[in-house]
């Protein structure tokens, strides 16, 4: 199965429309919509554990973890796509992926892992203004459902961890 | 490293080469006769009778074969294809391995009527020092080519072989090394020039240096190298005398190393091109060749005096054979690339001179060329080169051992058995003495960064004109690498200083009633978990009331009357900040302290100043025994802990009422022993909590620069070892937190950076926080009581409190 993966995935150039984007996607709910992450990115899935604050930092950034005596960042995921925050309760997991760096996101479950072939993805939509679609590789159909295909690298790099205007404006 | 077998090796690779040059040369292609001419000295340096294969036949072959390519290229042979011819024959039977046919010498007599060739002209290697010659020297006899004969040393442009990337990687890193080593040993053999032992230590990394050198095809670094070794060897068999200006050149070649090295280095690891750029080396050996043949004696000079390049041309002018003219018209054709010949025939061409002067010159200036040195004997063997990163790892990985052994260890389970409870103890020892051993890798002796400072005290004392010894102690001192490579920097700095404002001139001294001899003392030690350097000179110290009135006119205080001698001494961290009256070309730029002292607190370490007028200074640089762990005092926030580094902790207290002073009630101040010291409200700051009264909390008063900031804490934890986690790129910017530690626990814990931190409160206001104070109460009650990360309306007062602070 490795071996697929890699085969399918080898050749995708992440974020470009025009390239193959068909491979395995793990998915995970937050806040009752479907998203699906590139599994290649996924180092692991690892259930909630303490989090130690980070001041200064903008409010998605949830913290920094220990995971097994590295400190990496944790990102609330909700915070960061806008959405409610929620209780969180023993299904919540935190996703560690690997964007060049290593980041767990904190997600309301993790659901399956999805071998979705690239006619079943479209482009994203138009959703109108108040929709960013930079994170969005695609919408991935699965039967009769229909994920949310996250730009994993966009969604985390695109934005300063540090709230640096923040300080130097008081 | 250097067997028989490997000699014999080279002989038949001599011999081979030798074969099929012969073969394909030309009477008039002087660059293949001159590499011919290379490997048959080389030959003849093997089989000498005192050489590592002696072998008599051969020997005479080589010697004759050599003296014949010498005249032929020298345009001494009467008939240039008879010699030729008689060269091949000599050159196949050398090939074969065949008994002489006759008279060998006999093979190159008739072509090359020898003459003052023949009769003057040394063997190649005569009679120099038995030592075998290493598969270095060999191998340079072979990789780099012989020098063409006449001309000065001709830099070619320098290309890397892509296949050997690797090796040259290698090289470099090992070459500074041994430059490092030989600067150590220059200065040895300075003191005690008549010690072969210690010329023994100085000759061995050139020789490593130059071995690698030729094996790699840099010629430059080769070739400097190479000239170098002869020089020692000269000195170590006692013909020549080791004087300061001998000291003086080799310090030369080792700054020309350097750069060639560093050039290489560079390149590397930015390539520009295919060409490695070379720095000038042309000069240098030209001046070393000179030397070596003894034409140029060495006095102790001014280093600014550049070293003059000897050339053949020169060289003839000063024996008056030829006119300066003469020389230049034949160098300027060569330059302008008109002509492919060397000086010397130009020379001949004009008939300004006679061959025989030329060839004259030429001996003098290649005489005692070929001088194989020893091998280098096992330096190095007790050593494993590891990269850092793995080493990083390991202490890593032992760090995340002794935690999850903590967690086993605390096991209640553990108590109801006692002999699991004697194994567990047991194995509790050994993780910790794995990790004093992992922890221990990264150290190495401070000695040979000390080392580096007995060079720069006597290049600065000279070029000041001042006398100057340098006093070393605790060069075993360990320190962690990252240390000790960060720390180099600054000492160079305070060292120079030491030397150029510190020491005064021998009048001075003399005037003053002290030994015109200054003297400067540079030690390490341990003290109380920290390690000190300590740099301390018996000069004039610092002026207090000179170094007021210089911050005064520089504007940086409006007057000085207040400060105590360690603030006024500090003022020399201020940037821009000079006392001397006069730039030299050595310091007084006043740019320097103040980026030493900030190398220093960047490695956690702190510098102290004491000072005597008229008795001299110290400076005393207190370090961190690693950069991996610090000592630090967990305190708690709330429900957040904290690390403040031990380093910076003055005392922690619980101050009194009557002791704490609020201003318009945004600010507060502490009164510590009649000092007032600004309180931290961390939990604010950081959002974590709302105030935290002082009177019901713990106060801890840090060091920040020469301030003090007082941190109001929930709780003190307790003082613990933690190892430092950086935090990544993407926390760079955080102010007031220099990274992250693994508490016993297995929770982060941040670690405390002070100067963020006191900059971080002046920065914020608190006219908008007094607003916010009641949802941040809420928040922070929250946050205690559930210990877990605020959700819904908690987060919203979170951010309140962030912007309400940060605004």
């Amino acid at each position: 199965m490795e071996a697929v993966l890699e085969k399918q995935n080898d050749t995708r150039q992440p974020a470009e429309g025009s390239v193959d984007l068909g491979g395995k996607y793990l998915t995970f709910m937050l806040d009752e919509e479907e998203y699906g992450l590139e599994i290649l990115k996924v180092r692991e899935i690892i259930g909630l554990m303490d989090i130690t604050h980070v001041p200064q930092t903008p409010d998605f950034v949830q913290g920094v973890i220990n995971l097994r005596g590295k400190v990496i960042p944790v990102i609330d995921l909700r915070t960061k796509f806008g959405l409610e925050r929620a209780e969180y309760n023993d299904q919540t997991c935190i996703i560690v992926v690997d964007v060049g760096m290593l980041m767990g996101i904190i997600v309301d479950t993790v659901q399956e892992v999805h071998d979705i072939t690239a006619e079943d993805i479209e482009p994203p939509p138009q959703l109108g203004a108040a929709v960013d679609t930079n994170f969005i590789l695609g919408m991935g159909k699965v039967k009769d459902d229909v994920k949310i295909l996250l730009d994993i690298d966009r969604v985390l790099t695109s934005d300063e961890l540090v709230e640096l205007t923040q300080m130097t404006g008081g | 490293m250097s067997t028989e077998t490997n000699d014999h090796e080279q002989m038949r690779s001599l011999a081979a080469h030798l074969a099929e040059a012969s073969a394909s040369v030309d009477k008039d292609d002087l660059s293949c006769l001159a590499k011919m001419h290379g490997w048959c000295e080389a030959l003849a340096g093997l089989t000498r009778p005192d050489g590592p294969c002696p072998d008599g036949v051969t020997f005479e072959k080589a010697t004759s074969a050599t003296r014949s390519l010498e005249a032929l290229v020298l345009g001494e042979a009467e008939d240039p294809d008879t010699t030729l011819a008689e060269i091949r024959q000599t050159i196949d039977e050398l090939a074969l391995g065949d008994p002489p046919a006759v008279d060998s010498g006999a093979a190159a007599a008739p072509g090359a009527p020898p003459r003052e060739t023949a009769a003057e002209a040394p063997a190649p290697a005569p009679d120099h020092s038995g030592d075998e010659p290493g598969p270095a020297a060999a191998e340079e006899a072979t990789s780099a080519e012989p020098q063409p004969q006449e001309s000065a040393y001709d830099q070619q442009p320098l290309v890397l072989n892509e296949n050997e990337l690797e090796f040259v990687k290698g090289f470099v890193e090992e070459a500074s090394e041994h430059i490092e080593a030989i600067e150590c040993a220059v200065l040895e053999v300075e003191q005690a020039s008549d010690d072969s032992e210690k010329i023994n230590d100085l000759f061995r990394p050139f020789h490593t240096i130059k071995g690698m050198a030729g094996f790699l095809n840099l010629r430059d670094i080769n070739c400097l190298t190479h000239e170098v070794e002869t020089l020692l060897d000269q000195g170590r068999r006692g013909e020549r005398t080791i004087t300061p200006g001998l000291i003086d050149l080799i310090f030369d070649v080792v700054d020309i190393l350097k750069s060639q090295v560093a050039a290489v280095g560079a390149h590397l690891a930015n390539p520009q091109g295919d060409t490695v750029p070379q720095p000038p080396v042309v000069e240098m050996i030209g001046h070393l060749r000179a030397v070596v043949a003894g034409r140029i004696e060495l006095v102790g000079r001014d280093p600014a005096q550049a070293a003059s390049a000897e050339k053949v041309g020169e060289y003839l002018v000063e024996q008056g054979s030829v006119a300066g003219e003469a020389v230049e018209f034949a160098v300027d054709r060569q330059q302008a690339g008109q002509t492919a010949k060397k000086t010397g025939e130009l020379l001949i061409e004009q008939k300004a001179v006679t061959p025989r002067q030329v060839s004259q010159a030429i001996r003098a200036q290649k005489q005692p060329e070929k001088t194989p040195g020893p091998a280098p004997t096992g330096v190095g063997d007790q050593s494993v080169r590891i990269d850092t990163a793995k080493l990083d790892s390991l202490v890593d990985m032992v760090g995340e051992l002794v935690i999850a052994q903590t967690l086993v260890s605390t096991n209640r389970a553990i108590t109801d058995d006692p002999k699991l409870n004697k194994d567990v103890g047991q194995v509790t020892k050994i993780v910790r003495d794995v990790q004093e051993v992992a922890m221990g890798m990264r150290m190495i002796p401070i000695g040979s960064t000390f080392q580096r400072m007995a060079r720069l005290v006597r290049d600065v004392s000279r070029k000041a004109g001042k006398q100057v010894t340098l006093h070393i102690s605790g060069e075993d001192t360990e320190l962690d690498k990252n240390v000790i490579q960060q720390i180099g920097d600054p000492l160079v700095h305070m060292v120079r200083n030491a030397v150029d404002h510190g020491i005064e001139s021998p009048e001075q001294r003399r005037a003053a009633g002290k030994d015109p001899n200054g003297n400067v003392y540079l030690s390490a030690y341990h003290h109380g978990g920290n390690i000190a350097i300590e740099i301390r000179d018996d000069g004039q110290g610092l002026d207090r009331d000179r170094l007021i009135a210089k911050a005064v006119e520089r504007g940086l205080l409006e007057s000085g009357d207040e400060l105590s001698d360690q603030q006024a001494f500090n003022l020399v961290f201020a940037a821009g900040f000079s006392t001397a009256e006069q730039v030299t070309d050595i310091s007084g730029r006043g740019v320097g302290m103040d980026v030493v002292k900030r190398n220093i607190e960047q490695l956690r370490g702190r510098v102290e100043i004491t000072s005597e007028k008229g008795q001299g200074s110290t400076f005393t640089i207190r370090l961190p025994l690693t950069l991996a762990i610090i000592d630090g005092m967990a305190i708690r926030v709330a429900s957040e802990r904290f690390i403040i580094p031990t380093i910076n902790i003055e005392q922690s207290l619980r101050p009194q009422r009557r002791l704490i002073t609020s201003v318009q009630h945004r600010g507060e101040v502490l009164q510590v022993r009649g000092e007032l010291v600004p309180l931290v409200q961390l939990g604010e700051l950081f959002g974590v909590c709302g105030r935290i009264d002082p009177c019901e909390a713990m106060v801890v008063i840090a060091q920040c620069d020469d301030r003090k900031i007082g941190i109001v804490v929930d709780a003190l934890i307790g003082q613990q070892q933690v190892v430092i986690k950086t935090l990544g790129e993407r926390f760079k910017k955080l102010r007031g937190i220099a990274g992250a530690a693994i508490l016993g626990d297995g929770r982060v814990g941040l670690i405390l950076e002070m100067l963020g931190l006191e900059t971080a409160h002046n920065t914020r206001s608190y006219g908008g926080a007094r607003g916010a104070d009641s949802s941040v109460e809420g928040a922070g009650t929250q946050d205690a009581d559930a210990d877990c990360p605020p959700e819904g309306p908690a987060a919203e007062a979170h951010e309140t409190t962030l912007e309400a602070v940060l605004a």
